[in-house]
């Protein structure tokens, strides 16, 4: 994205095949931590990994997964109805 | 004084008049699951002639005007500004050609999907990877948190589905 690569453009950098970096693109499927890194070196970048302490979010993550467990109408209409608030 | 924000409105309003768009922004993110606040529609409108005379036709019957309070020149200001910010009698609409880390309408379409969201509405609304990556190319201070959310709904929904592999 930074780079401002087109898909073929990012394919003839890396020597990855196009249609892999499309299903990457589209999440069909996650590349591994050491093809990632070589895409993003093959765009003039590098990845910094550092450990840090996990930080969990408990209760933001149990608000999320009541969300995802509601069809899109409902999520429009709980918003609607906090908006009105 | 800024109108009440009726999304409903908003999106049958557009969808009247048959108008080509996907929804982005706070809203596009709300109906992904995200439980923020937000006060706008934000939408890309495929840029073709055809589409945009209809959207034009759909800001009329809004009541759609620019800040300074003039009618907007749908053609001439998407031309001219990144985001276009209309005030409606439904409230605040934006119009973003080409949202920041994407190449617009044909780019978002692909990952789009169709939700139902009542009222017979079924607007397509950008992927939850295509949210993220839009916020994270505007690389804005008050923009961490929804990004946040918009990657932990990604690892949630990827924690569900549990069908995908990681591979070379």
């Amino acid at each position: 994205m930074r780079a401002g690569l087109s898909q073929g453009e990012l394919s003839e950098v890396s020597g990855k095949d196009r249609a892999q970096i499309a299903r990457w693109e589209r999440d069909v499927v996650q590349p591994s931590f050491e093809t990632l890194r070589e895409l993003i070196r093959a765009c003039g970048y590098d990845l910094e990994t550092t450990l840090v302490p996990f930080q969990a979010h408990p209760q933001h993550d149990a608000r999320l997964r009541k969300a995802l467990a509601r069809t899109p109408q409902e999520r429009l209409q709980a918003f609607l109805k906090a908006h009105s608030r | 004084m800024a109108e009440a924000f009726d999304p409903i409105a908003l999106l049958q309003a557009l969808d009247r008049q048959r108008v080509a768009y996907i929804v982005i922004g706070g809203l596009g993110r709300v109906i992904h699951g995200s439980d923020e606040l937000t006060d706008g529609l934000d939408i890309v409108p495929w840029p073709r002639e055809e589409n945009l005379r209809r959207l034009a036709l759909a800001l009329d019957d809004l009541n759609a005007r620019r800040p300074d309070g003039n009618r907007p020149e749908l053609e001439r200001d998407i031309a001219r500004e990144p985001v276009l910010e209309l005030e409606t009698d439904a409230g605040e609409l934006k119009i973003v050609p080409e949202p920041a880390g994407t190449r617009g309408y044909d780019d978002l379409r692909r990952r789009a999907n169709r939700e139902p969201l009542g009222h017979g509405l079924r607007p397509s609304v950008a992927s939850l990877g295509d949210h993220a990556r839009m916020l994270a190319a505007l690389d804005r201070e008050q923009d961490r948190e929804p990004l946040y959310t918009l990657h932990r709904l990604i690892e949630l929904e990827r924690e569900l589905s549990r069908g995908r592999v990681i591979e070379r």
